[in-house]
């Protein structure tokens, strides 16, 4: 076996006997980010379910006879009640209705309690077209014209994205971040410790020492930080996954789906997303490895790494919400980390271009050669190893 | 030049602000114990870090088995089993495991690394310290497997940089007996210590480093004749203020 072999397996099975970090690293992720990504648009589901069902109180001041009827079969209960601002203040009702010469006018916390008062408000509303729709025909007809002058056409609307764009929707867009954030996570669990941590503890000097090139003991370094990254991304996403189809098994309302969050992956693009994981898990744990040589502490090291976390990390929130609008140039795709977000988001919705990922692929590589450059060579900077 | 001497030629190695050696020279011998001597910041862990390949020099060369630090750095490793004081282990391994971990970059391997194992525990005493994991040892228990991890190839030149630092009665007690036997064997110790009594029981010869430059080199009896006294430390004192005179 290389020594850089023997190097990597004593990083691994030394962080994989670190309880706390595994705990941290591998199995807190699998069960949180689930629980994070799916639990709000699961809750909000279920209470856009269970509005829709139940029945919900509305405060009624003068509304027309056919009005009420109609709130009752939107399974709304009418109240009536003399002051509406109040009965809605004191939550007495989830909303109030008001007829006075010609105009309706509804209360509601709709913006102290968006989502129960939106939902409410929203059903009120769809009883108030169907009334405001009674009595339009009822004039055509008093006129002797059709409804149908009032469409003189139809609209309809045809989504053609792939099938896979389609069910990644809004959260689909997370996915690619968390993706980049299991693997940040997995090397630091190993990169830290194994640079940092070694000449704090000196463990370095002896390793030095031994007569094995500092090229090899450095590359064992990042294959142990790169196979924790690997593990950490696959472990993270199974739990997206597994949550996921966990989630929409109990979700009963439109809005879970509208988030969308699934994936439907085929092998092609399993082995597309994997490859393109390893080269950026390379790229991570060899700039991680570098900056971790130059702290001398522990402690020094994770003030070094936590800037860059959010120098790598926090850009991507705003590309989550923002890449619909990206004009999807190629030199997009030569962007450090930058054209990793964009290709594992277009591999998940099965738009990716030949084009696009060889230049993300070859881009990454070259980062990752230039990285590698900078840890082996911190290595051997005795200015670097012996840093006072 | 014996193979597993040290001879070190103009040896100087400069930091951004000083001179921490201006230009050593030395030779030392198979079966001796040479004693670096001199006070923090003298230049004895720079002189020892060359000596492992772990800096280069600015200027000179130092050459251990005949073999250059400058241009055979591999090639000197395999022939040096480094200590100091400030070294520690693998927190969640055993003493067994570190001792595979390094036997391995020597190219020890299966009964091979066994049988070195079992040496290491006869000559230093590990016993149960072997198979505890490093956080369950005691500093003593610690030092010793650090020890073990040196010599576990069998190094023909040992360094040994404020070795006993840290260590209370009974391990350093055990540490300098090690040493004394590991000279006898035919190898070369290179003992550095500001702590001069641990040097005056167990060495053959000193050298006096103070502000980079070896003031004295030679054997106990010669320090003592030069400087007509007993103690090293009262001998070291006077080369000191010697030097620190015909510089002023």
């Amino acid at each position: 076996m290389n020594a850089w072999l023997y190097v990597a397996f004593k990083e691994i099975v030394s962080t994989w006997r670190d309880k706390r970090t595994i705990r941290n690293v591998l199995v807190l992720p699998v069960l949180l980010m689930p629980l994070f990504m799916y639990g709000p648009a699961f809750l909000m589901s279920d209470l856009e379910a269970r509005t829709r069902t139940g029945i919900q109180k509305v405060g009624v001041v003068n509304l027309p006879s056919e009005v009420l009827e109609l709130f009752k079969s939107a399974n709304l209960e009418p109240v009536s009640v003399s002051d509406p601002r109040a009965a809605v203040e004191s939550e007495e009702v989830v909303a109030a209705v008001v007829y006075r010469e010609g105009n309706f006018e509804i209360f509601s916390l709709e913006s102290a309690k968006p989502v129960k008062a939106g939902l409410v408000v929203a059903k009120v509303r769809r009883a108030l077209d169907e009334y405001k729709d009674h009595l339009v025909a009822k004039s055509l007809a008093e006129a002797g014209l059709d409804l149908s002058v009032l469409e003189p056409f139809s609209v309809e609307e045809r989504d053609v994205s792939p099938e896979q764009a389609r069910g990644a929707g809004m959260l689909g867009g997370m996915i690619p971040y968390f993706l980049m954030i299991f693997i940040m996570m997995g090397a630091m669990a190993v990169v830290i410790d194994a640079t940092a941590g070694e000449k704090e503890k000196g463990t370095l000097e002896a390793l030095l020492a031994t007569p094995v090139s500092h090229m090899q003991i450095a590359l064992g370094k990042m294959f142990a930080g790169l196979v924790f990254a690997v593990v950490t991304a696959v472990s993270g996403l199974t739990g997206l996954l597994v949550g996921g189809t966990l989630f929409r098994s109990f979700a009963q309302g439109e809005t879970f789906e509208m988030m969308g969050g699934s994936i439907n992956l085929s092998a092609g693009a399993i082995a597309l997303l994997f490859i393109t994981a390893v080269l950026y898990a390379a790229f991570i744990t060899a700039l991680l490895v570098a900056v971790g040589m130059y702290a001398r502490s522990y402690k020094e090291a994770q003030t070094y790494v936590s800037p860059m976390y959010m120098v790598l990390v926090v850009p991507l929130l705003v590309l989550m919400f923002a890449s619909d609008f990206l004009n999807r140039s190629l030199w997009l795709y030569t962007l450090p980390v930058f054209n990793v977000y964009l290709a594992f988001d277009q591999i998940i919705k099965a738009q990716i271009s030949t084009t696009a990922l060889l230049i993300t692929w070859s881009s990454t590589a070259i980062f990752v050669a230039i990285a590698t450059a900078w840890a082996a060579r911190n290595f051997t900077d005795e200015g670097v190893l012996f840093r006072n | 030049m014996n193979s597993a001497s040290i001879q070190t030629k103009r040896l100087r190695k400069s930091y951004r602000s000083a001179d921490a050696l201006k230009g050593l020279d030395l030779e030392l011998f198979a079966g001796e114990a040479f004693g670096l001597l001199g006070p923090n910041g003298a230049g004895k862990t720079t002189t020892l870090r060359i000596l492992a390949t772990l800096i280069k020099p600015t200027e000179g060369d130092a050459w251990i088995g005949g073999h250059s630090v400058r241009s055979e750095p591999l090639a000197v490793r395999r022939l040096i089993g480094i200590v100091n004081g400030g070294m520690g282990l693998y927190e969640r391994m055993s003493g067994r495991e570190i001792l595979h971990f390094f036997g391995r970059f020597y190219g020890l391997e299966g009964r091979v690394l066994t049988e070195r194992v079992q040496w290491v525990d006869q000559v230093l005493g590990i016993g149960a310290a072997l198979d505890k994991k490093v956080q369950e040892m005691s500093s003593g228990m610690m030092q010793k497997i650090v020890v073990a991890r040196a010599i576990l190839h069998r190094p023909p030149v040992l360094l040994l940089d404020e070795a006993t630092r840290g260590l209370d009665v009974f391990a350093r007690r055990a540490l300098l007996d090690f040493v004394q036997e590991y000279k006898r064997s035919g190898n070369t110790v290179v003992y550095s210590t500001h702590v001069l009594p641990e040097a005056e029981e167990i060495c053959d010869r000193v050298g006096f480093l103070h502000l980079g430059t070896l003031l004295f080199v030679g054997s106990l009896d010669a320090v003592k004749e030069r400087y007509e006294t007993d103690s090293l430390e009262r001998a070291f004192i006077k080369a000191a203020e010697e030097a620190e005179g015909a510089a002023a």
